[in-house]
């Protein structure tokens, strides 16, 4: 009679189950049935079941500039979000521009016309439909003070839900010469800024689309060849080892920051840009990064030119360019739930792939369109930032 | 201070509480071990259990588990909270470290147990409201199914699949990475 002491089970009971799966065996527990899959996806259960990349937020082109869309991950028959206005529970969503994401929050700039005393930087979190902007800090202009320089600041979030609940921005200040003097950072649990002084080393520059990824309660960024670290405290400045075949790397491409299997990575183009190459950092502490990967480009983008219709309707296959492929592709993430690769390429319309670091193969997932951008979102619905006290910095 | 507390245990562990199955078995349980059951915790703050507290969703076969289960944490969480108060020296971490190895013995023994009194047992932990047995049970159950394909699972838990064939292609196109 085990099915009967199956069926006895509460929903809330195989909820309280499901909740201790790893996303991967949850998400193949969708299949079991109709009652376990509407269970896993149900608005009150979403919040206690672990969650995965859904999609990516990407800017699209349009005739007066471009707007924020979601494209979620597989053209899923029920996205998180809705696709064309993600931000509409936001008062001035049409202008809303995203600065960054981290684990299901966005770092926006404040819509206009709030009043003066908020800062530039409002955070959301979309699965919630709630956000907050943030206080003004001594240092920073207001909101009304539309100043060019500070359009391209430097300006990163910090949140990981597994570590703590609170989330942290963090806007690098430069000096004259355009070096990095020091980050003010805000805290959501003092919910105050804070300035701290860069410790790294002098040269150190960032610029507003430097890679950078935050885990592990710290904020990377990479420069050519080396990867600092800041942390949420501004207190720890690291420099972390440098690669060791310096000279195999690229000049003008700065690399990208990853998570891979919970490690940082990093992954570049070597100096011909033939290969990928994927680094882990198993260990601050070992100075070593270790090679995981090392891919051909043209695995990577073998697949992609798409076939064409000529004007007689017949399939024809587009010819690859001279230019080399490497110059048409951009690395997105890296699966935080399996070793996928995610990344687009193309020349006039961006299409999705992913490259199996287990199995060495790329396939097409979806073609994008045209994407300035793409942010990876994975939906974190165990917070609302109108929770609580944070409801009082909101000044409508 | 803890002198006095662990006086007070030794008269709260006299108070003996019957508790009486779905098929009428009664069982007599100390306070302490009773206790474990929030349910029956604040039956007994409200001094209703006097002639016995009925569990009719309990059968004995279960309960008698159940109280398996209480009667070894309650002697453990007393064994803790003496501890706690006593000198922290090598000698009581040690004690400290066998007991709660021998607890995690007697959890992995008790789970031994086939499916159907594993879901019994979860029940009966919920509609008791016994955190850690219901914490057990749970992950027990989320331990088998972890890595397992929906077929698979399907099979261990008696499940009827009644999804069409385009709803299943559907959800492995939408996490294809979570099915290779």
């Amino acid at each position: 009679m085990a099915s009967a002491a199956a069926a006895g089970l509460t929903d809330d009971l195989i909820v309280d189950i499901l909740s201790r799966l790893p996303v991967k065996s949850l998400c193949q527990c969708k299949c079991v049935s109709p009652h376990w899959r509407d269970l896993i996806s149900h608005p009150d259960h979403r919040r206690r079941l672990p969650q995965t990349l859904a999609g990516f937020f990407g800017r699209v082109r349009t005739n007066d500039g471009g707007v924020w869309r979601f494209t979620s991950l597989f053209d899923a028959r029920q996205p998180p979000l809705a696709c064309d206005a993600p931000f509409s529970f936001m008062a001035g969503d049409e202008d809303v521009a995203v600065l960054d994401a981290c684990n299901g929050l966005m770092l926006c700039r404040t819509p206009k016309g709030l009043t003066h005393h908020v800062s530039r930087y409002a955070v959301c979190n979309p699965a919630t439909k709630s956000w907050v902007a943030l206080p003004a800090s001594s240092n920073q202009g207001g909101n009304d003070d539309e100043d060019e320089d500070n359009e391209s600041a430097v300006v990163r979030l910090g949140f990981d839900p597994a570590v703590s609940q609170d989330f942290y921005v963090f806007v690098f200040v430069k000096d004259d010469a355009k070096i990095v003097a020091g980050v003010e950072i805000y805290s959501s649990k003092t919910e105050a800024w804070s300035y701290k002084e860069s410790r790294w080393n002098s040269a150190t520059d960032l610029f507003e689309d430097s890679p950078s990824i935050f885990l592990n309660g710290l904020l990377h960024f990479t420069i050519h060849y080396h990867v600092v670290s800041v942390d949420v405290e501004g207190e720890s400045w690291l420099l972390l080892p440098a690669l060791e075949d310096v000279d195999d790397l690229t000049v003008y491409d700065p690399g990208f920051l990853g998570q891979y299997q919970g490690h940082l990575c990093y992954m570049n183009l070597c100096a011909d840009e033939t290969h990928l190459s994927i680094w882990v950092l198993e260990d601050y502490h070992a100075n070593e990064w270790v090679l995981k990967h090392r891919i051909t480009i043209q695995e990577l983008t073998e697949n992609i030119c798409p076939p064409k219709i000529n004007y007689f309707g017949q399939v024809t296959i587009q010819q690859l360019p001279e230019i080399p492929e490497a110059k048409y592709f951009r690395l997105i993430t890296v699966h935080p739930d399996c070793n996928w690769i995610l990344y687009v390429c193309g020349r006039e319309e961006d299409t999705l792939m992913a490259y199996d670091m287990d199995k060495n193969e790329a396939r097409v997932i979806q073609n994008l369109g045209s994407c300035t951008v793409l942010l990876p979102y994975v939906p974190f619905y165990a917070k609302s930032l109108t929770d609580g006290h944070w409801l009082s910095h909101i000044a409508l | 201070m803890a002198s006095a507390g662990s006086g007070d245990e030794k008269a709260a562990a006299a108070a003996m509480i019957t508790l009486i199955s779905s098929d009428n078995e009664k069982f007599e349980v100390t306070e302490a071990t009773a206790t474990l059951s929030q349910t029956i915790r604040h039956m007994i703050e409200d001094g209703c259990t006097d002639g016995g507290v009925p569990l009719p969703n309990v059968t004995s076969k279960i309960l008698a588990r159940v109280i398996e289960y209480c009667k070894k944490h309650a002697t453990a969480a007393a064994g803790e909270e003496g501890s706690s108060s006593s000198f922290s020296d090598a000698a009581f971490l040690e004690v400290d470290r066998a007991f709660l190895e021998e607890l995690e013995e007697f959890d992995d023994a008790f789970l031994e147990v086939d499916r159907a009194t594993l879901f019994d047992l979860i029940l009966a932990a919920n509609y008791l409201d016994i955190k850690g047995l219901l914490n057990l049970t749970c992950q027990k159950v989320a331990d088998s199914v972890k890595g397992k394909t929906p077929e698979q699972i399907r099979e261990m838990y008696n499940i009827v699949n009644d999804l069409t064939p385009e709803e299943e292609a559907e959800i492995r196109r939408e996490t294809q990475w979570a099915f290779e």
